[in-house]
C-alpha cells in the first residue's frame, strides 16, 4: 500500500488504495467522508487529464474508479450517486436524463466564465469578437485552464457572462463568438 | 532523678514540659528553614536548569521526554502540575518554575492534536494512530514553513500532550490496541470484544466474521454485533468486493 501512495500522483485521495472506498459505505458519517474524497479525487482527476465529459461506464475501467492494483472498483450506481451530488453544487451537469455522461466542471461554470472575462480584459479584448475556437484552441490561450474545453461546456460559461449583461454571443459563419464588455 | 514530694513536683511537670515543647518547636522551626532552603535552592536550580535549555528542551525531542522522565523520578509533574493552579500565587507552580518553555510546549500540541483529531473524526470514527497525529503535525508544520530548523516531536511528546487534555474532560483519550497507540477523541469507552476485533485489524489489516468465529471462538451472530457496532460509530468500514464481506479500519490506513 504504501509503495503504491508514493508513485501515484498527490491529487490521488489516501483513501485510494483502501479497499473499503469502492463499496458504498452504509454509515451516514462514513459516507459523507467518503463522498468528500470521491468528489475531490474526480475533480482532480479531470483537471489533470483535461477531461470534459465523463462517459461513466468508459469511466469505470480507467483508474478513476477502477484500482487495478486492489482489484477495486466503484460500483456504477455509486459513481451515478456521486455524480448527482456534483450537479447539485454546478460541478457538473448531465448530458441527458439517462445520466450516462456527464460535464465535469472542475471549477464552476460561474468560476471558468470570471476567468475568461479577466483573461479577456488583460489581453485588451474587451469589445472585439472573439470566436469560441479562438479560446478553447487559439495559440493565446494554451497556457490557461478552459483550453481544450467543449464548446457546449463553453457556452454554458460564456451564458454566465450573457446572463450578467457582460457579454453578448453571435454567429460567426459556422463558429460562434462572443464579444464582452 | 531523685523523686521530690509536695506541690513543688506540679510545677517542675509543667516546666519540663514547656521546655520540651519550646525545644520541639525550635527543632521544627529549624527543620522548616533548612527544608524551605534545600527547596529554594532545588527551585532555583531546577528553573536555571529548564531556562537554561529552554531551547534544548523544545527542540530536542529526546531531550525532551528525558527531562520530563527526570521531573517524573522526583516527583515533580510538569503536566499535572499545570492543572492544579494554586489560588495564592494565582498561577500555576511549575509553569513559573520551569519558565513556561516546557508547559507551553505541550499546550501548543496539544491544540494541534485536537486540531488533527477534528479533522479527520469524519473519516476515521475518532480513532487516529499516535503516527498519523505525529505526520500529519509534522507535514502542516513543513507546509507552513514552520519554525525555521523545523518542528520536531517525538510519540512520546504526543502522548503527554494528550494526558494534558485530561483535566477539560473533553474525551480526549490513549489508549493501546495491539502494539499501536492510538489516540480516541470521541467520548467513547470500547468494551473488550471491540478491542479485540481493532487489535485484530491492526496485525491483519481487515477483519470478516468468520475469521473472528474461527480465531477468537465467538459465534458468528457476537462477531457480527460487534462488528455493526463498530461500523455504526464510523469507526469500520465495509469492503464488498473482495469475495466475503471484510471490515477494515480508516484509522489504521
Amino acid at each position: 500500500m504504501a509503495d503504491s501512495k508514493d508513485t501515484l500522483p498527490a491529487y490521488y485521495p489516501e483513501f485510494y488504495s483502501f479497499p473499503p472506498f469502492y463499496s458504498r459505505q452504509p454509515n451516514s458519517t462514513s459516507w459523507s467522508s467518503q463522498l468528500l474524497q470521491w468528489r475531490s479525487f474526480i475533480l482532480s482527476y479531470c483537471r489533470a487529464h483535461k477531461l470534459w465529459r465523463l462517459n461513466l461506464v468508459d469511466a469505470m475501467d480507467t483508474p478513476l474508479f477502477y484500482n487495478k492494483s486492489i482489484n477495486r472498483k466503484l460500483p456504477l450506481p455509486t459513481i451515478r450517486e456521486i455524480v448527482d451530488d456534483l450537479v447539485k453544487s454546478s460541478n457538473a451537469e448531465w448530458l441527458s436524463p439517462e445520466k450516462s455522461i456527464a460535464y465535469i466542471f472542475w471549477r464552476t461554470p460561474e468560476d471558468f466564465a470570471n476567468q475568461i472575462y479577466t483573461w479577456i480584459d488583460d489581453t485588451g479584448q474587451k469589445n472585439t469578437v472573439l470566436t469560441l475556437l479562438e479560446l478553447t484552441e487559439g495559440d493565446n490561450t494554451t497556457d490557461q485552464e478552459w483550453y481544450g474545453m467543449d464548446q457546449t461546456m463553453l457556452i454554458k460559461c460564456l451564458n454566465v457572462l450573457v446572463k450578467k449583461g457582460q457579454g453578448q454571443i453571435f454567429s460567426v459563419g459556422d463558429d460562434k463568438g462572443i464579444k464582452v464588455w | 532523678m531523685r523523686r521530690r514530694v509536695g506541690l513543688a513536683a506540679l510545677d517542675r511537670r509543667v516546666q519540663d514540659s514547656q521546655t520540651w515543647t519550646s525545644h520541639g518547636a525550635s527543632l521544627r522551626r529549624t527543620h522548616e528553614s533548612e527544608l524551605t532552603t534545600q527547596l529554594s535552592v532545588f527551585q532555583a536550580a531546577l528553573s536555571t536548569f529548564s531556562t537554561q535549555y529552554a531551547s534544548e528542551i523544545r527542540q530536542n525531542p529526546k531531550f525532551r521526554s528525558e527531562f520530563a522522565r527526570m521531573c517524573t523520578a522526583i516527583g515533580v509533574d510538569p503536566l499535572a502540575a499545570s492543572s492544579t493552579r494554586q489560588k495564592d500565587k494565582g498561577g500555576n507552580m511549575w509553569a513559573e518554575l520551569l519558565g513556561n518553555s516546557v508547559n507551553d510546549f505541550y499546550f501548543e500540541l496539544a491544540v494541534k492534536i485536537v486540531e488533527v483529531c477534528r479533522e479527520t473524526r469524519t473519516k476515521n470514527g475518532g480513532l487516529i494512530s499516535v503516527t498519523e497525529v505525529q505526520e500529519t503535525i509534522l507535514k502542516k508544520d513543513r507546509s507552513t514553513g514552520g519554525g525555521g530548523a523545523g518542528l520536531q516531536i517525538s510519540e512520546d511528546d504526543i502522548i503527554r500532550s494528550v494526558e494534558c487534555l485530561k483535566p477539560l474532560g473533553s474525551g480526549f483519550e490513549m489508549m493501546k490496541i495491539g502494539k499501536t497507540m492510538m489516540i480516541r477523541s470521541v467520548p467513547k469507552e470500547f468494551n473488550t470484544d471491540q478491542a479485540k476485533v481493532l487489535e485484530v485489524i491492526q496485525v491483519l489489516g481487515f477483519v470478516t466474521i468468520p475469521l473472528l468465529v474461527d480465531n477468537l471462538g465467538w459465534i458468528a451472530p457476537r462477531a457480527k454485533q460487534v462488528v455493526d457496532d463498530l461500523m455504526a460509530e464510523a469507526f469500520l468500514w465495509v469492503d464488498e468486493q473482495g469475495g466475503e464481506t471484510s471490515y477494515w479500519a480508516p484509522c489504521s490506513l
